[in-house]
């Protein structure tokens, strides 16, 4: 007990001398460590528990889909750092053309997901391997790529559809392609089996304007200037 | 404004497997809920966006820069200034640069950059804007790289994808057990069982202690949650946090419970008045 705890000031020998008084009060201390370990195992066995819930309930749905799906590059390391992330996004299956590597590239630049902490974390291979190799639709049958124009509501807002298209532009969640010399492609029968579905703008719900964290002030008055607004939008 | 594909349209979503949701309902929310508990809700930023297409998959998701958008140069213009701005790190970071400094020296650096524009012809000027990576060109096509908004597969995979997350970030909130703070001779941090439990409906996270866990300890689960999602690298707005007027909140969900038996959007409708917590009602 007393080496548990703090062998310097108790060495073992010692133990005899203790007064009762002392030795009812370590005893305590022996059942409250008893207690917490206790606690400690309990919280492993509901981690596990629930592990044991969640995880019977993905394999049904997707698990087996992704094994099958990405059963080619199954064998592949799943990214751990930074660094990895363009070779496993390169080794993937798809289009080997010299747009290939740009998109790539763009993709890399826009994923906002940490293979370092979802590895701390302890996420799922089968949801590293989406987030980094990318999520494989399945498809039931074989679609002709086609080119659509626009719905007439995404024309009649042009600076509205250009705002919306910058800002997905700027998080570089679309690649657009451009030939050698840097200019855009404007013939999409230049991308390879490329399909470009109309498109269409809707509003969004508007959001709140503030945030105040802390508990109400007619319950707690002596928080009342914690309050902080963290986020504000006009 | 959301940009929408219409890939049924096109066939393309009937091509697709479908993948099912399981969302949480009202109703799981309720079943915890109680007078005076502490709640939380976020929102994830771009959610459909956060997940990647396979390289396979990515051209189908095609998207078209109409050419009739005619370019605006002055909001080119002004892009290229803010751009020149960041790029001139000592002025921008620096502190203890006056602020005047700051603004003669931003005024010089617009005209510097309008200057260059008039100089060359304007065809000149649109050939250097659709070369610049950072611009949406005109009448251009580009693919979607993350799930797209009108993708039959895109809530699903968005769902299981967030389940994953959350089951991988509420679980390591550890809080040090208050009482035994004081004693530094032990100095023993109890790691508790989960106290938060978070209920997901497609982007919006919405959160509740398990019953009897102090507010203080909300708080910091509830901010820990945070940070781990940020961590992780999912964006979130936080929309509210605390106990506003859960005790309405609670009167309300339970009147309408016991009168129709269960909860629907329209009790959401019902509760859209009761200031604060309606945005957190709204889920």
């Amino acid at each position: 007990m007393y080496e548990y705890f703090a062998p310097w000031i108790m060495p073992v020998h010692s133990v005899r001398v203790i007064p009762k008084v002392k030795r009812a009060r370590f005893g305590a201390l022996e059942q409250f460590v008893e207690y917490w370990k206790a606690l400690k195992a309990l919280r492993v066995q509901l981690r596990d528990e629930r592990r044991q819930l969640r995880e019977p309930t993905l394999s049904a749905t997707l698990y087996s889909e992704v094994v099958r799906e990405h059963a080619s590059v199954a064998a592949l390391p799943i990214p751990t750092t930074c660094a990895e992330l363009l070779p496993y996004l390169a080794a993937q299956p798809g289009p080997r053309d010299r747009f290939r590597a740009y998109e790539d590239g763009q993709a890399i630049a826009g994923l906002t997901l940490s293979p370092e902490v979802a590895d701390e974390f302890g996420v799922h291979d089968w949801a590293r391997r989406e987030w980094f190799g990318g999520v494989r639709l399945g498809k039931t049958e074989v679609v002709n790529p086609s080119v659509r124009d626009d719905f007439p509501a995404f024309h009649d807002h042009p600076a509205v559809a250009r705002e919306v298209l910058t800002e997905l532009t700027d998080l570089r969640k679309i690649v657009w392609y451009r030939d050698e010399s840097g200019q855009p492609i404007r013939d999409p029968l230049q991308v390879p089996a490329f399909s470009c579905a109309p498109a269409n703008l809707v509003p969004k719900m508007v959001s709140c304007s503030s945030l105040r964290v802390g508990s109400s002030p007619f319950l707690d008055r002596r928080n009342r200037h914690r309050w902080t607004v963290l986020y504000r939008r006009a | 404004m959301r940009y929408i594909k219409d890939w049924s349209i096109t066939g393309y979503n009937d091509a697709l497997e479908d993948v099912p949701v399981a969302y949480a309902s009202l109703d799981d929310f309720l079943h915890n809920f109680y007078p005076l508990c502490t709640f939380g809700g976020l929102d994830i930023m771009h959610a459909f966006y956060t997940w990647l297409v396979a390289p396979a998959d990515r051209r189908d998701q095609g998207v078209h820069m109409s050419g009739f958008f005619e370019s605006l140069p002055e909001e080119y213009l002004e892009r290229v200034v803010q751009r020149a701005l960041n790029a001139s790190v000592d002025l921008g970071s620096d502190a203890s640069t006056p602020l005047a400094v700051k603004t003669s020296h931003e005024s010089a650096l617009r005209d510097d950059v309008r200057r260059a524009f008039a100089a060359v012809s304007t065809e000149e000027n649109k050939v250097q804007r659709d070369s610049d990576p950072d611009w949406v060109p005109e009448d251009a096509y580009g693919s979607l790289l993350f799930t797209g908004q009108g993708l039959k597969p895109s809530p699903g995979i968005n769902d299981r994808n967030v389940k994953e997350v959350l089951l991988r970030t509420s679980q390591c909130g550890e809080v040090i057990f208050p009482l035994l703070w004081r004693f530094s001779v032990l100095s023993i941090r109890v790691c508790t069982p989960p106290g938060l439990r978070v209920y997901d409906f497609v982007d919006d996270l919405r959160t509740l202690t398990v019953s009897r866990v102090p507010a203080a300890q909300h708080r910091v689960l509830f901010l820990k949650l945070v940070e781990n999602l940020t961590r992780l690298g999912i964006m979130t707005r936080v929309y509210i946090m605390g106990n506003h007027c859960s005790l309405a909140v609670y009167a309300v969900f339970s009147r309408y419970t016991r009168s129709r038996g269960s909860t629907s959007s329209r009790v959401l409708a019902v509760t859209g008045s009761a200031g604060g917590c309606a945005r957190y009602a709204c889920c």
